[in-house]
């Protein structure tokens, strides 16, 4: 059966970030520009396994800092860059692992690295991938995007 | 389990010669903090990456090479494919010595190594540095998981 992803990130996304943050997060048609909106952070699980590629979270600065400040029950400004960038890197692991839980073999496992968290997108890149499925999501005035990168198969 | 630094001077010696025809030397130089840093992660039943600081103009000049390219024409994407694709190689190598099953990711890139902090469960298990042929110290690592 033909895996809808852009519908399974959509509820996954909104789910984890209702649940775990107690935020509501919309999916959009609007673009996020990462030049635009300051700085912007990206976190990124690699899946590997009967299905290779990652899945990325780019979000930016101040709402990663909402996240882990609600996360950590830490007061904004009390929120350490490291409890950000921890926060991001569990979010995105979250997103990941769903993610992997419908598209792995029942004959082969998949495995999750554990998340890495870099400064802009400009910064991390998983060369050898293409995208096959992107959300924007909208929480008051932040736009993030979720979004399953694939490796290309040589061979073909 | 062969003593993981030997494995690594092994292995990168080899990518080197077969990948580039360059001969390399151990080196305790500091490597250029104006570095890039390409990434394979492992799981299963080892948990970990294996990571590679290159200074910009080693990686420009391994892209050239890689991709038989005039010196000084390779683009950003050229660069980030060619150290990926040596990181791809030598953490497949790494990868064959460590416990089985284990399953090794696609590279990743992270262009301003500098700014990038690791994850304080990612400590590094065994390091090597070592000087190309142009004279570019450079920094092969590999990092163990712990579990929290």
């Amino acid at each position: 059966m033909e895996i809808d992803y852009n519908t399974e990130i959509q509820r996954y996304t909104s789910d984890i970030w209702e649940q775990i943050l107690g935020l509501e997060v919309t999916p959009t048609q609007e673009s996020f520009n990462p030049a635009e909106k300051g700085i912007t952070l990206v976190g990124c699980v690699q899946i590997m396994g009967s299905w290779e590629g990652s899945v990325e979270l780019l979000c930016p600065a101040e709402l990663a800092k909402k996240a882990a400040s609600i996360m950590f029950g830490t007061n904004m400004n009390e929120t350490s860059q490291e409890d950000i960038k921890d926060a991001l890197g569990e979010l995105t692991n979250m997103t990941g692992g769903n993610i992997k839980s419908i598209i792995h073999d029942e004959d082969q496992e998949c495995y999750l690295s554990l998340p890495a968290v870099a400064e802009s997108d400009n910064q991390m890149h998983v060369p050898g991938t293409r995208e096959v499925a992107k959300a924007t999501f909208k929480h008051e005035k932040h736009l993030f995007v979720v979004r399953l990168m694939k490796k290309i198969d040589k061979k073909k | 389990m062969k003593n993981l630094e030997t494995s690594i001077k092994e292995y990168v010696n080899m990518v080197w010669s077969t990948l580039f025809e360059q001969s390399i030397a151990p080196d305790n130089s500091q490597v250029d903090p104006q570095s890039h840093l390409a990434i394979v992660d492992i799981s299963g039943q080892w948990n970990g990456c294996i990571n590679i600081y290159v200074p910009s103009p080693l990686a420009s000049s391994l892209a050239e090479k890689m991709f038989f390219m005039e010196a000084g024409t390779s683009s950003k994407s050229e660069v980030q494919d060619a150290i990926g694709e040596v990181i791809n190689m030598v953490g497949g190598n790494i990868k064959a010595i460590l416990p089985e099953p284990n399953q090794l990711s696609t590279p990743k890139v992270i262009w301003d190594a500098q700014n990038y902090e690791w994850p304080q469960n990612l400590p590094i298990l065994a390091s090597a540095t070592f000087k190309s042929e142009c004279g570019h110290p450079f920094n092969v690592q590999v990092r163990q998981a712990i579990e929290n």
